[in-house]
């Protein structure tokens, strides 16, 4: 089956720990059942991180982020402004890919080519190795939102159910929405997706399991945010709410407990 | 007797006999008043009044006076076909004409047997053992009603019906499946719905219930059940899912699971109590097409199983098991049936018309 999807994985750091968890999770891209056409590696500057990643996949797959920007979203948008495929996903480095994923998103996007923007895969998320719950599957729960399958607005706004993880885009589509927002320190998939979805693109749920997904891991954005205390997540998390209205990644004032 | 009365008998005869030959005798298929709620049995009883009409037989759809119809769940193909009722005044049978009640209608069968103003050929229609005796008097038999013919939908229903009657003779005339409703042109990929057909509403609400207690982890999956569904809306809901549930222990045939594998659907079925010819393999052992099980207690584990394979991938779902069945009980064997039955019935009415007529000759003969 051809495809036409690249895997972005943005790398930050690397340790011990996560170098593994990096083979591993190009080693669940290589063993597709149908392998994407391109692996997109988006490497902060750092020559030890760049001489690792040249062992794992070829040199024409690293992009070298030269900037001063390198949280999670910024690598994301160098990424899919450099691919040539049609769609993309991103890998997170201590994540795995379900072995058939490629090849089911591959399937869905012929089918609901016009239909569907956004495909998202069922997320099986792990602590330590250990299986928490299931991410996605209440879209195709019953009377859940309009049409089975689907997300809509209003219910991501009032149910946190949704993961952006493993997430098959159309590449122009991710551009035309202007990507993912940096100065979003926390939620910044959320405020992606009620963006997407107020500017009406379709969401939709492949009741697959696509992506297994790390959390907590040393050093994460989710480890990060267990430190935190209530108000700030809360905080956060209606930013997304006033922030999903603007195409443009607008300057944020950052939490203060003071006030 | 008088020489010009057998005369006239057997002129009589005669024109009975034209008349089956032109197929001018009537056959009178009673129905039930469903009140607009689809039921499957009432769709078999209307399809073989529609192939007969079609065979260019004289067949009607037989009900009360007060009747509400098909036309909603079946539309007009079926609303337009020839209906009679029991009260119309003009309504005459002769030995020519056939009418055919369905088991659970005992009540209208020891009606009409005991009624000598009706001395047309009478048939049992059988879908479902359970109904057999359901009204029945107890101690009375079909036969005593005059009722010595039954048609059932498959030959392990015939063969029962035989231990309990031994004097009735069985014709099978299977369901047919609509190939155009059940195929495989579907191209979207299947959902993780659960389509349901289970005969008590009550087991359908208990296991679906326990299911989500016993597989928290699956509580999101959507149950449909195709009791009562239009045949249009009950394919679609066949197709969308990704397995379908059947239980229906009192069965005759069963075409659900038929249904459901000419569309690729997988199926998790209840052994009915008479295991259909559909459902056994050469060797007389339950198919492996289907997942079966014979404990509601067990579905929550079997559909949680299930589910399991489905959204993780980890079996291969797309294999062709509609190529396999998509020549099954199609309506043209139902029509074959249909018509191979009543050319049978009419060919004995004739047989015994005749045999009749013999006797009378014989007798003015001498």
């Amino acid at each position: 089956m051809e495809n036409n999807i690249t895997v972005i994985i943005p790398i930050h750091h690397l340790v011990k720990e996560t170098k593994l968890s990096l083979e591993a999770a190009i080693n669940s891209i290589k063993q597709q059942t149908v392998v994407p056409k391109d692996i997109l590696l988006v490497v902060k500057q750092d020559r030890q991180i760049e001489e690792f990643c040249k062992t794992l996949v070829d040199e024409s797959q690293i992009l070298i982020n030269k900037t001063s920007k390198t949280d999670y979203a910024s690598q994301i948008n160098l990424g899919v402004n450099n691919i040539k495929t049609e769609y993309f996903t991103v890998l997170e480095l201590d994540d795995e890919l379900n072995k058939t994923w490629i090849s089911r998103a591959t399937q869905y996007s012929k089918i609901y080519d016009k239909k569907v923007d956004i495909f998202l895969p069922i997320v099986y998320e792990y602590d330590k190795g250990t299986f928490v719950h299931m991410m996605n599957e209440a879209a195709w729960a019953d009377s859940f939102s309009e049409i089975q399958g689907f997300y809509d607005l209003q219910m991501c706004l009032e149910v946190d159910v949704a993961s952006l993880n493993g997430m098959v885009m159309k590449t122009t589509k991710f551009i035309e929405l202007g990507g993912l927002k940096s100065n979003i320190k926390y939620y910044t998939n959320k405020e992606f997706l009620l963006r997407a979805l107020n500017n009406s693109l379709k969401v939709f749920v492949i009741p697959k399991v696509g992506y297994l997904h790390s959390l907590n891991r040393k050093n994460s954005i989710s480890a990060e945010m267990l430190t935190k205390d209530s108000k700030e997540l809360t905080y956060w998390n209606n930013i997304t709410k006033k922030e999903y209205y603007f195409k443009n990644d607008r300057e944020i004032i950052d939490y203060n407990p003071s006030k | 007797m008088e020489e010009n009365k057998i005369e006239k008998i057997i002129e009589l005869g005669n024109s009975l006999i034209n008349k089956i030959d032109n197929k001018e005798s009537k056959i009178l298929f009673y129905v039930f008043d469903t009140k607009n709620k689809p039921l499957t049995s009432i769709k078999y009883t209307y399809d073989c009044v529609k192939y007969l009409v079609q065979l260019g037989y004289n067949a009607f759809i037989f009900h009360e006076k007060e009747y509400t119809g098909v036309k909603d769940w079946l539309g007009v193909e079926y609303s337009n076909l020839p209906h009679k009722t029991f009260e119309q005044k003009s309504l005459k049978v002769d030995k020519s004409d056939v009418i055919v009640i369905p088991e659970m209608a005992a009540p209208v069968m020891k009606m009409l047997g005991f009624d000598s103003k009706i001395p047309c050929k009478k048939v049992v229609l059988c879908q479902s053992y359970e109904f057999i005796t359901e009204l029945l008097i107890p101690g009375d038999s079909w036969v005593m009603y005059g009722f010595d013919e039954v048609i059932v939908t498959s030959k392990k229903l015939g063969d029962y019906v035989k231990t309990l009657f031994p004097n009735i003779t069985y014709s099978i005339i299977p369901v047919g499946i609509d190939n155009e409703l059940f195929n495989n042109d579907y191209v979207e990929p299947k959902t993780p719905n659960i389509a349901v057909l289970c005969r008590n509403v009550v087991d359908y609400r208990n296991f679906t219930k326990l299911f989500y207690l016993k597989q928290p982890l699956f509580r999101w999956i959507t149950f449909k059940h195709l009791d009562r569904v239009k045949p249009t809306d009950y394919a679609k809901i066949i197709k969308e899912a990704s397995l379908v549930v059947w239980i229906d222990e009192i069965a005759g045939f069963g075409t659900t699971p038929i249904e459901a594998m000419k569309c690729n659907t997988k199926v998790l079925a209840k052994v009915p109590n008479l295991i259909p010819e559909w459902a056994l393999d050469e060797n007389k052992e339950l198919i492996k097409d289907v997942q079966w099980f014979y404990n509601n207690l067990d579905l929550p584990d079997l559909i949680g199983e299930y589910i399991m394979k489905f959204t993780q991938d980890t079996f291969i779902e797309d294999d062709i098991l509609s190529e396999k069945y998509k020549n099954s009980y199609t309506l043209e064997a139902q029509k074959e049936a249909v018509k191979n039955v009543f050319a049978k019935i009419f060919s004995n009415q004739k047989e015994s018309i005749n045999k009749d007529i013999e006797k009378l000759k014989s007798k003015d003969g001498e």
